[in-house]
């Protein structure tokens, strides 16, 4: 198993996998940092809610397409290479070789994301942040967006066993991707948002929404990421006066009050697990293959 | 020891069947050349030994370990004998961003091969393919030549018992042909095994022992190839080239003459009558000035069995 480790590891580093995961987190970030700059924003919270957005957003769909390429083309291309050839015919097995390839993808990831979170405490500070209250989430942060990653890749390594020809299934990843990422949220959304009960509270929206992508979305990566995030976030109702025509007027209003990253994954622990799980399932499809695959 | 035992193997790719029944039997200590065209089950054959493809049916047995047996292989008998056996693939790239030495050091590792001995061995063998000068290059900037001496160098890092070549010529200059032959004779010399498949006949009749003809998944042949090449005379007939010093009369001869101009004829027989021949051309007051037996090259052999 150390073995697949390694080669994966030194692949990773050298074929500069690492570095080009680092590189587009970074360079995705850059401008965030430059608007929060511009319009002032020097409040942590303000700053953390800002790396939340931007993650559920732009670093969750580059990050996902990135995991999802490198796992399509893991075991298909070194089969067309013949590297996987040289690779199974030393004293190795097949499943030490799948997961030590699939750890070594793990440790490169990792290392990129944290990396990135030190990068993104350096340039809070820039932005004149103070991030010493922040710190923990952005790592808890950047952890949870590696579980995303790990989960597509473990998608990436199903479409590689199964898919011979590592052009196809670029293609077929692409395709499944924006599957998962948009096509069936979207559809689950609409479904959602026909049978959703009228008057909840944000809470009880986003209660809802979890237990509804909880049950239908399961499968989904990126689904679970953003009902992990919906989470951090506490809602405090407040009834708002406003006088119109003469008259006062009662609203309710929902103020946000972050909670913080830790709250939200011991609250959607259920969908943590759910990422956690997930992975390994998608995982254990991928070996299963492998395992009776010719590699010719 | 046998070290490599086929029997009954068939392996079909979904309507192709690439080994139908195949039968092998290769000995210690031999240099055993695989002959085939292309899509008999050369290829296919050297994957299912070292369980890369999967067989449907038959037994395979490695250094005296059987390692598959009716559609299953013993992954852990089969990852003990792949620790002695060393495989030289045909048409692979190695990892283009590792130098010679990362990809020795790396291979050596599958092999825990403790690190002194790593080193020694790292440096012998580079030395040995000729990459010593380049062994901090990139494997990417390598010509196929090169390639091709690094992945010799990979299939030897364990030392190994048995040696598996997939066409392993396949893109070497003459100078690289002539060492690569000289690294089998060495490894015969050793008491190493090498199985060896090529196309390219005249390498096969020149280092190995014995071959087997492997066309449309099956054995049709296995011999030495002195003793092919009688059993071919003794089928196909001797051909000798004569010439003598005036004209034969060959109208009541037994064999089939051809004149080839001059005092020169072609005689084709189904034994050899060299004796009988200069008898009947002295019966006619001639002599023999030159005679040469015609042996077929293995090349013309094999055509004629793949025929």
């Amino acid at each position: 198993m150390l073995w697949g480790f390694k080669l994966e590891f030194m692949k990773g580093i050298r074929t500069k996998k690492l570095w080009a995961v680092m590189v587009i987190i970074i360079a995705l970030y850059i401008p965030d940092f430059y608007y929060m700059k511009r319009v002032g924003v020097t409040n942590e919270l303000q700053a953390i809610a800002e790396i939340i957005n931007f993650s559920s957003k732009t670093a969750l769909f580059f990050l996902g397409i990135l995991a999802i390429i490198f796992g399509a083309g893991a075991i298909n291309k070194e089969i067309e290479d013949g590297t996987i050839r040289i690779a199974l015919s030393k004293s190795v097995t097949r499943l030490g070789y799948i997961v030590g390839k699939y750890l070594g993808h793990i440790v490169v990831f990792g290392l990129a994301l944290l990396i990135t979170s030190f990068v993104t405490l350096a340039g809070l500070q820039w932005v004149g942040v103070s991030v010493s209250k922040i710190t923990s989430d952005v790592f808890l942060l950047n952890l949870l967006l590696l579980l995303v990653m790990l989960e597509f890749l473990a998608i990436g390594y199903i479409i590689s066993t199964f898919i011979r020809s590592s052009g196809t299934s670029l293609g077929v990843a692409l395709g499944v991707f924006f599957l998962l990422y948009i096509f069936i949220p979207s559809f689950v959304a609409y479904r959602m948002s026909t049978n959703i009960p009228s008057n909840l509270t944000v809470t009880e929206y986003n209660n809802y929404k979890a237990e509804y992508y909880t049950k239908y979305l399961f499968y989904s990566p990126n689904a679970q990421f953003i009902v992990i995030l919906d989470a951090v976030n506490n809602y405090k109702k407040v009834t708002k006066t406003i006088e119109i025509n003469g008259g006062t007027h009662k609203f309710p209003q929902y103020i946000p009050e972050y909670a913080g990253i830790k709250n939200a994954i011991k609250k959607r622990s259920i969908n943590v697990l759910l990422l956690v799980v997930m992975t390994l399932v998608y995982l254990g499809i991928a070996t299963w293959r492998f395992l009776r695959m010719d590699l010719r | 020891m046998v070290m490599i035992v086929v029997e009954n193997l068939v392996k079909t790719y979904k309507d192709v069947r690439a080994l139908d029944g195949l039968n092998l039997k290769v000995p210690r200590g031999v240099v055993y050349g695989f002959l085939g065209p292309n899509g008999a089950g050369k290829s296919t054959t050297i994957l299912s030994l070292l369980g890369l493809v999967f067989p449907q049916k038959g037994r395979i047995e490695l250094l005296g370990e059987e390692v598959f047996r009716n559609g299953k292989f013993d992954e852990k008998k089969l990852v003990e004998a792949k620790a002695r056996i060393g495989y030289m693939p045909e048409h692979a790239t190695l990892w283009e961003f590792l130098t010679p030495v990362q990809t020795l050091d790396i291979i050596a590792d599958a092999f825990r091969i403790p690190k002194a001995e790593k080193e020694r061995r790292i440096n012998e063998l580079l030395d040995m393919v000729g990459l010593k000068d380049v062994r901090n290059k990139k494997v990417g900037k390598f010509s196929k030549g090169m390639r091709q001496r690094l992945l010799l160098a990979q299939a030897l890092i364990n030392d190994p018992e048995l040696l598996i070549l997939d066409e392993p010529m396949t893109g070497l200059d003459p100078k690289g042909i002539a060492e690569f032959k000289e690294v089998i004779r060495e490894q015969r010399k050793a008491g190493k095994t090498v199985f060896f498949s090529s196309h390219i006949l005249a390498h096969v009749e020149e280092v190995c022992d014995t071959v087997g003809v492997i066309v449309k998944g099956r054995l049709i042949l296995e011999d030495s190839i002195e003793n092919i090449k009688r059993e071919f005379l003794r089928k196909a007939g001797y051909t000798i080239i004569i010439e003598t010093n005036k004209p034969v009369d060959w109208s009541s001869a037994k064999w089939s003459v051809t004149p080839l101009g001059g005092n020169k004829y072609r005689v084709v027989a189904p034994d050899d009558i060299r004796e009988e021949l200069h008898d009947f051309v002295a019966s006619q007051g001639a002599k023999i000035l030159t005679m040469q037996v015609k042996e077929p090259s293995l090349e013309e052999i094999f055509l004629k069995l793949v025929e």
